[in-house]
């Protein structure tokens, strides 16, 4: 069985085409030995325990998943190499919050995918707000978004969400924003907590 | 429309860097151009959370299907480095598989096995042992296959008899109306109202460092469980118990549960456990475990 991931220029591809495409990929990166191998050694070498290993990955593969849906990896190094450089990134961060941080002979690896990916980062306090305004929506609503958020075009909304055309997914997805403006403009206490 | 459009553009990042420079020139002197950048972040904050959200459904779905990676050889193709450990790892599963092979000496010597370390004769045959795991131990040089889903009505129908549902009620009850709600207790909620999925998109936000993590981890196990997805069910217990911050009585029998649903390819664990509580009658379900050790024999 192969487990080696696409060519990184089909796998943008795959990323950014349709749901099923963009899944099928993802699973494909996620099940990948090579990722998962290297991610649990490094974690092992660097201090981190079994149970650690697991825990970053998957942190990780939201990270990168972001990264790649936001152009952010431009295909200037590899996915392996862009996605081990989260691990460290990531990896540092968790070491620095346990206050067991000490300097990493590699730092210079993973400048670069750090700098793209630090700013993707949404905080706990803010994540947990926005479930709360997630929880205010309605299962369309929250469909509709994030199908917007996946930068499809409103052809591509209308067909995965069985809409009869791009106009209504438009108007609809609009119609649900128009919504979020209404609850965040009654309460602007929460819109300044969530404001970067 | 249009302005929108360009809005969503810029706060995207799709904006080249002349448009970009123009956009931001424009909306320095118009305070509701400003409003309405930041009423776009948060839109696309909610959205790229409601992606996360999906994505870390799927990886609990993928997670449960992927065998660790010590079980894997790793390509020649990711370089010298890795040569050591998968000489290591050729090593040790060919010495597991030795073990576990059949004996009819159809061996593959391609892991260069001592035969003296475990003789074939001497591997005890367990009368007990499950059916699905003898199917397992077929001689093969491939890839380690994703653990097949096994289920048997009777230990599914013991399970959620037994299981303890206690988690969701007491966040229940906890939930002054006059005050907003956190996310356990809108999961708690949605675990009450049945809604599984919406329950366990909440829970699988909260990430490792959230002070909340565990008793969603536990929280989580109940919507599994709930949903027949016991092994799923099984890692979020199991996470749940890597903590010092929870008693482990109060997730261990939850967990037992777990592994007797799936009795069939869980047994060892299942009997580890039940022992441990079993022996044990300072624990909450020392009973529960002796007449389950009785139940089980029949």
């Amino acid at each position: 069985m192969n487990n080696s991931i696409n060519p990184d220029q089909a796998l943008r591809e795959q990323l950014s085409g349709s749901a099923d495409e963009r899944k099928l990929a993802l699973q494909q990166i996620f099940r990948s030995n090579d990722l998962r191998t290297m991610t649990f050694s490094y974690i092992l070498k660097h201090g981190g325990k079994e149970e650690d290993c697991r825990d970053v990955f998957q942190e990780v593969f939201l990270l990168f998943e972001r990264a790649v849906r936001e152009k952010k990896f431009e295909g200037k190094s590899s996915v392996s190499t862009f996605f081990i450089g989260i691990v460290k990134w990531h990896w540092i961060n968790t070491l620095r919050k346990r206050g067991a941080y000490t300097a990493l002979d590699d730092r210079t690896d993973f400048m670069d995918t750090s700098d793209s990916v630090e700013a993707s980062v949404i905080d706990e306090e803010k994540r947990k707000l926005l479930h709360s305004v997630i929880g205010q929506m309605n299962e369309r609503c929250r469909q509709l978004l994030r199908l917007w958020g996946l930068s499809m075009s409103p052809e591509e909304i209308a067909k995965e969400a069985g809409l009869a055309g791009p106009d209504m997914a438009k108007k609809e997805t609009y119609r649900c924003r128009a919504k979020l403006k209404e609850f965040f403009d009654a309460r602007p206490h929460l819109m300044e907590a969530l404001k970067n | 429309m249009e302005i929108q459009d360009t809005i969503d553009a810029y706060v995207r990042g799709h904006l080249d860097p002349a448009e970009k420079a123009d956009f931001e020139a424009a909306f320095q002197n118009d305070p509701d151009l400003v409003k309405a950048v930041e009423q776009a972040r948060l839109d696309f904050n909610i959205a790229n959370v409601l992606i996360e959200d999906e994505v870390r459904g799927w990886m609990q779905e993928w997670e449960t299907e992927t065998p660790a990676p010590q079980k894997t050889i790793p390509p020649a193709r990711t370089g010298w480095k890795w040569l050591g450990g998968a000489v290591l790892i050729l090593f040790v599963g060919g010495a597991v598989w030795f073990i576990n092979r059949p004996d009819s000496g159809a061996g593959d010597d391609s892991f260069h096995t001592p035969p003296k370390i475990v003789p074939p004769t001497t591997r005890p045959i367990d009368p007990n042992r499950p059916v699905v795991q003898q199917e397992t131990t077929t001689p093969t040089t491939a890839p380690v296959k994703p653990e097949l889903p096994v289920t048997n009505p009777r230990y599914i129908a013991m399970a959620e008899k037994e299981f303890t549902a206690i988690e969701s009620d007491s966040y229940m009850r906890s939930t002054d109306p006059g005050q907003p709600k956190n996310t356990l207790q809108q999961a708690a909620e949605f675990i009450r109202k049945k809604d599984y999925s919406d329950a366990s998109n909440l829970l699988r936000a909260l990430s490792a460092t959230d002070p909340d993590y565990i008793s969603a981890q536990i929280l989580l196990g109940e919507v599994y469980f709930r949903q027949k997805k016991f092994a799923a069910a099984e890692q979020a217990y199991t996470r749940a118990l890597r903590s010092d911050k929870v008693s482990d009585d109060a997730v261990e029998w939850n967990l037992l549960m777990s592994y007797l649903a799936q009795y069939a390819v869980k047994k060892g664990d299942f009997d580890l456990l039940l022992n441990k509580i079993a022996a044990d009658p300072d624990h909450p379900d020392y009973k529960q475990a002796l007449e389950l050790q009785k139940t089980i024999k029949k």
